[in-house]
Parts: structure tokens; C-alpha cells; sequence
């Protein structure tokens, strides 16, 4: 039986270092993968904002007070330090360029028409190529709702905005995905006509 | 295919529905749509191939290192932390304390910490510095009588004493602990509040001792005095740490002496300094209230830290630029040292070479400093004043105002400001080759160590002129266009040669020598104090270099060389009459202590060099 997520927050913050193991345990498998595709695939990165995490539950275990699940407590800790970890490198990069354009809820791409390609997009290598180039705000919405498993209310409570916002969200990083495919596979179909 | 409106829902709730997290009620709705729309079936196979795609990807990332390495990282992280950041409640059981005694207790660690911390000059300095004021005005008052000047002369002192203090409480620059003391669970906020309180409680209670002396000796209402310095220290203060938090201790002193000098000072006389604005016309309460206020600003800025988490790395990055910059100075001085010896030319041609690639590079490290154009700005906003209305010079009816005596007297106050912002601008770029750790490339260029000091003063020293002279030039021109008379400008730019470049150079060759062994913001300190004793009236019961040959602000220049006289007669005690050459002596005694003070300078880098 999995042991009480919240009664673990409770010891720790008592400093119960052996419930804080189990927490960590438990969650950074799920936190890791998360801030992996935030910083940009770069793991030292993501293991220092990861410890960064559970440093801040740490010395915050006692304002939790349960109005959220664990989980969605946690990674609104991940959201937020995330975030302030890309502003920090853009402001000082410090070795390998970082570029991600963290653009606006506001769909930039032109607007695909709907029908036009998406029976054609089955490859997986390109749909994870053009999952490589969303920006780190889209990224996470998808990332959220498909591989954590969270329900859009837990993701307005994680990214500290209204629910109808994650909605529209997460419709403006299919549109971006879409776009980017689109744009792939014409960069695939130019090499292919030059190689002929 | 045209998406219908009453699909608009439906397509609103399929990516949820895809994730399998869609609400029970909402979900059999999905699904009964499904069966009767296609448009809305592609769709949902679209995100399910999307959502396959995202998860696949969760999956398909570099494997985490091994949990039981990294929880050894970060329980090495987590053991320093109940003893002081865990909140007073859930350590109660623990310690057996009430909340609010640990919380004490914790408020005590924290400052006993930051005691420790701050450096002992910054003590010392404040209570040398608020000894002498006390003293001063102690000696003003018993010799004039009179207790106003001498509470004048406290009221405008101690707010400034303070704040200076303050500037240098946090940062980059000043704490080498700061890297490590960010590791540690006490916020930033509460360092910065903890450093604040102490500093200002210690010049406070210094200043009420120095109150109560002064009412002792003179008998003047306790309160009265307090509360004239009270408000105005407290508001310098939170000023000055908002600055230093967001621009850097050299800015934040410069503006607020400039800001605290323009509110005491009588414009167009530059050394009448008398309580202004800020404490005849505003009440102690609100002074507080809005010391209050820039404390919140200060915490607010500190937990930002924009400045601050730059800072580490501002120190950082300015290595590279230094580095290629002075790499460049290297292979110039190099490439001279190569022809010298092709063309068999002796050592003294080559340090002369060697020279110009010095006073370059040391001119543009100077001229591309933030502070150096806000400081000269602030200066400039404050110099300009008086030039924008020359009629508000009062004067007696029997002395005689002339065009040419009012341009003096503008570029005499001009020079005032451009000292003391070429002494505090100076200050520390002995020390700089050390901080960036840019000796040991320099040593290796063929420029020796005396080369190296006169061309790091000749090359900082043009570069601070640069700026001011842009805006003299502004002064003046308003002037000429107040008056119609452009034949000004041949006088005008004379007297700023003669009364500001002896001064300059002065100051500056002090701020360079002195800062090779004491430590730069002690000594920005020690020149600020250096400023106001130079300007105390020289008739006063203080000794003071004014009016004598040694002091920068030239007076004997201005009479001996330009005829100055001033405009009221009771002014004729400042300006002691000489001829051509007592200004000629003031200028060659100015010039000759500079250079004594840079040969002593060498003298101990020297002996230090050859130490290690």
C-alpha cells in the first residue's frame, strides 16, 4: 500500500528526513522526466533543478496545507523553478546555447487547416523531432496532460493560471506541433527532390 | 471540413478525453457525440496519435542518475535546515520552546551572524567618522556661539554617514562570504534586514550619544537636535539601499551625497551648506514613513536580486572581456617591445610605448563603466543648475558682478563637483588588476610597475573628464545663450583647465595611491569626509586646507590668476587675495603632491612585489 502522500509532507515538516526519502522516492522519476524536457534536454541541468525542488519542499513542507494533491504541489514548485532556471541561463548563458523562443499563448504559426496533412503525420520520429522544437510553455502542457497524467484543473493549479487557459493552451501547442510538422516534412520533401 | 459551432465543446474536451482525464459526465458525452461525428473522430485520433507521440517521448529520455547517489546529494543539503529555517511550529516539539521564544531565538542568530559578518572597517569607520562630526560642531559651536551652525553641520553629517555605511552592507562587491551565505537557508531578505538593523541601530545610537553630548555641552533641547538628523538618516539610508541593490555601492554613494550636498548647498555659492528642503519643510513622521517605504522597496528588489544573482557572475564575465581586452593591451605592448629591439632603440623609448598601450586600455576600462556616466550625469544634473540661472546670485551693491567673474565662479563649482566624482570614480581601479585577477598577464608585459601606475592614473583620469567636460560644455552653452555672448567660451574653458585639472588630477592620484592598501569604499568614505572638511569655512575654529595651496577647490586660483571677487562681501574671507603666483602655487603644489603620492604608491607595490 502506497504510504500517505500527505502525512509524509507532515513529517517533513518536522524534519523527518526518512519521510523526505520517500518522497523523493517516490516523485522524482516523475519530476525528472518533467524538467528534462523543460531545460532543454540538458541532464545536469535538470538533476540540479531537480534536487532545487525538493530542497524547496523541503524548507516549505510546512506552508503546504492540503489544498491541492502532493503531486500537483510538487510540480508547481517544478513549474516555477523551472521557469526561473531558463530566465537565469537566457540572462547568462553559460556554455551551450539555449534558444527557445517562450512565446505567447497567441498562435504565431499561421493556422493549418486541419485535414490537409494529419492523416500523413504518423511518422514518430518526426513527431518527436517537432516535440524537440515546441517551446518549453507547450511542451509543457502536452507533457502534463499526456505523460503525467494531470486533468486541466490540476494544470491551472500547477502553471498558476485559469483552467480555460490551460484549454486554450493546450490547443494553441497542437496547433504549433501541427505547424512544425508541416514544416518538417516540407524540409524533408526539398532533400528528398534534391537527392533525386 | 467546416468545424460546426456545436462541436466547439466537444473538441474542447477530446484532449482530455485522449489523456483519460476527462470527468465521468463530460466523458459518456464525448462518446455518444463520437458516434455521430466523423469530423470530431479524426480529431480525437489526432490527439491520441499526439498523445502516444508525448508519452513515448517521457519515456525515451536520458535515464536519471542513480536515486541512491543523488539523495546522498541532497540530504547533504537538507541536515543544516531544522535547526534555523524549519518554522517555529513544527520545532516546537523539538527544542521544547514556545514559537515565539524560538522565534527569537532565531532572530538573534541571525543578527549575531550578520555581526560577524560585516567588516570591521565599516564599524570603525562610523564611529570615527560620527566622533569627528560630533567633534566638529562641538568646536563650531563653543567658538561661534552659536548652536545653530553647529547642529547644521551634525544634521547634515550623520544622515550621510549612515547612508554611505549602508551602501556597502550587501552585494557582490562587498561580501565575499555572499556565494556561500546564499547556500545557506537564511533568505536573502532576511540578511539584508538583519545587516540594516544592526548597521543603523549602531550609527543611530552613536549619533543619540553624540546628541546628548552636544545638549550637555550646549544645552540645547534633546529632541529638537534628534529629531532635525532622525528622518533624514533613516530616509538616506533605505535610499541609499535600495541603490546599492539595484546599481552598485559606487552609484549609490555618488547619488546620494550628490542628492543630500544639492539639498544642503546654496546653489551658485557652493560653500555655504545648509540644512535644506528636506528638514526645514518635512516632519520627522513622514521622513519615517517613507524610510518605511524604501525598506519595502529594498526587500522587494533583494528577493528579485536581479543585481545580485548577476552579480557573482558580473564578476565573472568581466574577466573575459578584461582578458581580451588587456590581451590585446599584452600584444601591443609585446609588439612594441619586438620592433624596439629590431630598431636596437634603449629601454626608455620602449617604456614610452609602453605608456600609450597602457593609458589605452586603462582609458577604455574606465570610460565604459556604468557608474562612471551615472555619477557624472547626477553631477551634472546638480552643476547645471547653477549655470540655467546665473540672476540668483545675491550680491552686495558695491561689489562688482561681471560676465567674467560669474564664469569663473560657475567653472570653480563645476570643478567642485568634478572632483568628488573623480575621487570617488578613481577609487579601487589600483585595486581592479587584483580583484580581476589581471596581474599576473600585466607583469608579463614589458611596461614596469611605475609605467603600469601613472598610465592606469593618466588613462582613468581622461576617461572621468571626458563626461564631465560634455557637460560643462552644456553649462556654458546655456550660459551664452542666456546672455548672447559666445566670446565666453575662451575664458570658460581657461578656468576650468586651471582650477579643474590641477584638482582632478589631485584627487585622483590620492584615490589611486590610497586604494592600493586600504580597502576602496573605507576610503570613498574617508573622501567624502575629506569633501565637507575641505569646504568648512576657513576663518572657522577648524583647521581647514581651504584657502591654502594644498586645496583642490582653488580658490587661490581664482583670485591669484582669474582676479576673482566675490559677490557679497561677507564671501571675501573665502577667496584670500594673491597674485598670479600664489594661484601658479596652488596649481604646482596640487600637481607635486599627486605625484608624491603615486611615487609612495609604487614605492610599496614595489616592496610588495618583491615580497612575494
Amino acid at each position: 500500500m502506497p504510504p500517505d502522500e500527505r502525512a509524509l509532507l507532515a513529517q517533513i515538516a518536522t524534519g523527518d528526513q526518512h519521510a523526505m526519502k520517500c518522497l523523493y522516492a517516490l516523485y522524482r522519476q516523475r519530476l525528472w522526466s518533467y524538467l528534462y524536457h523543460q531545460l532543454a534536454g540538458d541532464a545536469g541541468w535538470t538533476e540540479e533543478v531537480t534536487q532545487d525542488v525538493f530542497l524547496a519542499v523541503w524548507r516549505s513542507a510546512d506552508t503546504y496545507r492540503g489544498e491541492a494533491q502532493v503531486g500537483t504541489w510538487l510540480f508547481r514548485i517544478a513549474h516555477n523553478l523551472a521557469a526561473n532556471a531558463r530566465r537565469t541561463r537566457r540572462r547568462h548563458p553559460l556554455g551551450q546555447p539555449f534558444q527557445t523562443a517562450d512565446d505567447g499563448d497567441e498562435p504565431a504559426e499561421p493556422v493549418v487547416t486541419y485535414d490537409s496533412h494529419e492523416e500523413a503525420v504518423l511518422d514518430r520520429l518526426m513527431l518527436q523531432q517537432a516535440l524537440d522544437h515546441l517551446s518549453p510553455r507547450h511542451r509543457e502542457v502536452l507533457d502534463l496532460a499526456f505523460y503525467q497524467g494531470f486533468g486541466s484543473a490540476e494544470i491551472a493549479l500547477i502553471l498558476g493560471v485559469p483552467e480555460g487557459t490551460v484549454k486554450s493552451r493546450i490547443s494553441y501547442a497542437r496547433k504549433a506541433l501541427s505547424a512544425c510538422l508541416q514544416q518538417l516534412n516540407a524540409r524533408e520533401g526539398v532533400v528528398e527532390e534534391e537527392v533525386q | 471540413m467546416i468545424r460546426s459551432d456545436e462541436c466547439a465543446q466537444y473538441r474542447e474536451w477530446l484532449p482530455w478525453y485522449a489523456a483519460g482525464t476527462l470527468p465521468d459526465t463530460e466523458r459518456a458525452a464525448v462518446e455518444q457525440h463520437l458516434h455521430s461525428c466523423d469530423a470530431c473522430t479524426r480529431e480525437l485520433a489526432t490527439w491520441q496519435t499526439f498523445g502516444a507521440g508525448v508519452s513515448e517521448a517521457g519515456q525515451a529520455i536520458e535515464p536519471a542518475p542513480p536515486l541512491h547517489a543523488s539523495w546522498e546529494l541532497l540530504s547533504a543539503r537538507l541536515t543544516p535546515v531544522p535547526d534555523i529555517a524549519v518554522s517555529p511550529a513544527q520545532t516546537q516539539n523539538a527544542h521544547g520552546a514556545s514559537p515565539a521564544l524560538h522565534r527569537l531565538r532565531w532572530f538573534w542568530l541571525v543578527l549575531w551572524g550578520q555581526t560577524r559578518l560585516l567588516r570591521p572597517a565599516m564599524w570603525v569607520a562610523s564611529a570615527v567618522a560620527i566622533a569627528l562630526a560630533a567633534l566638529c560642531s562641538a568646536l563650531l559651536s563653543r567658538a561661534t556661539g552659536q548652536s545653530a551652525s553647529a547642529s547644521d553641520l551634525l544634521v547634515f553629517a550623520l544622515p550621510l554617514i549612515s547612508s554611505t555605511g549602508v551602501s556597502f552592507l550587501y552585494g557582490p562587491e562587498n561580501d565575499p562570504g555572499l556565494e556561500l551565505g546564499r547556500a545557506t537557508p537564511t533568505t536573502a531578505r532576511a540578511v539584508l534586514l538583519s545587516r540594516f538593523a544592526l548597521l543603523f541601530s549602531f550609527n543611530a545610537g552613536l549619533a543619540l550619544l553624540a546628541t546628548l553630548a552636544l545638549m550637555l555641552w550646549q544645552g540645547a533641547s534633546f529632541w529638537t537636535l534628534a529629531s532635525l538628523w532622525l528622518g533624514p538618516m533613516a530616509l538616506l539610508s533605505a535610499l541609499s539601499l535600495c541603490l546599492s541593490l539595484v546599481f552598485g555601492p559606487t552609484i549609490s554613494v555618488g547619488a546620494i551625497s550628490l542628492f543630500w550636498l544639492a539639498n544642503s548647498v546654496r546653489a551658485g555659492n557652493g560653500i555655504h551648506w545648509e540644512p535644506g528642503l528636506l528638514v526645514s519643510g518635512w516632519n520627522t513622521a513622514l521622513l519615517l514613513i517613507l524610510a518605511v517605504l524604501g525598506l519595502f522597496a529594498a526587500v522587494f528588489l533583494s528577493s528579485r536580486q536581479e543585481r545580485l544573482r548577476a552579480g557573482a557572475s558580473n564578476a565573472s564575465s568581466e574577466l573575459p572581456i578584461d582578458a581580451t581586452t588587456s590581451l590585446a593591451a599584452s600584444v601591443h605592448l609585446l609588439s612594441a617591445d619586438i620592433s624596439d629591439n629590431q630598431h636596437g632603440k634603449g629601454s626608455r623609448m620602449k617604456q614610452s610605448v609602453a605608456l600609450g598601450g597602457v593609458i589605452r586600455y586603462e582609458f577604455f576600462m574606465q570610460i565604459r563603466r556604468i557608474s562612471l556616466w551615472v555619477v557624472s550625469v547626477l553631477l551634472g544634473a546638480l552643476s547645471l543648475i547653477q549655470f540655467t540661472d546665473p540672476h540668483t546670485f545675491t550680491h552686495d551693491a558695491n561689489m562688482l558682478v561681471t560676465r567674467g567673474n560669474i564664469v569663473v565662479i560657475e567653472a570653480a563649482g563645476a570643478a567642485g563637483f568634478f572632483w568628488l566624482g573623480a575621487g570617488l570614480l578613481l577609487a579601487g581601479r589600483s585595486r581592479r588588476d587584483y580583484t580581476t585577477r589581471m596581474d599576473e598577464i600585466l607583469g608579463t608585459t614589458p611596461a614596469t610597475m611605475l609605467t603600469r601606475l601613472f598610465g592606469k592614473y593618466i588613462g582613468s583620469v581622461l576617461a572621468t573628464f571626458i563626461p564631465m567636460i560634455l557637460i560643462y560644455l552644456i553649462g556654458v552653452t546655456l550660459l551664452a545663450l542666456n546672455w548672447h555672448d559666445f566670446s565666453i567660451f575662451p575664458l570658460a574653458m581657461v578656468a576650468l583647465a586651471a582650477v579643474a585639472i590641477p584638482a582632478v588630477l589631485f584627487v585622483g592620484a590620492f584615490s589611486i595611491a590610497c586604494t592600493t592598501f586600504i580597502w576602496p569604499p573605507l576610503y570613498m568614505f574617508l573622501f567624502i569626509g575629506y569633501y565637507l572638511w575641505d569646504s568648512l569655512d576657513p576663518k572657522g575654529p577648524i583647521p581647514t586646507l581651504d584657502g591654502t595651496v594644498l586645496s583642490p577647490s582653488g580658490r587661490l586660483i581664482m583670485t591669484g590668476i582669474f582676479h576673482f571677487t566675490p559677490f557679497r562681501t561677507t564671501d571675501l574671507t573665502y577667496y584670500p587675495q594673491t597674485s598670479i603666483w600664489g594661484g601658479v602655487a596652488n596649481i604646482v603644489a596640487l600637481l607635486a603632491a599627486g605625484a608624491i603620492a603615486l611615487l609612495a604608491a609604487w614605492g610599496l607595490e614595489t616592496w610588495r612585489a618583491r615580497r612575494r
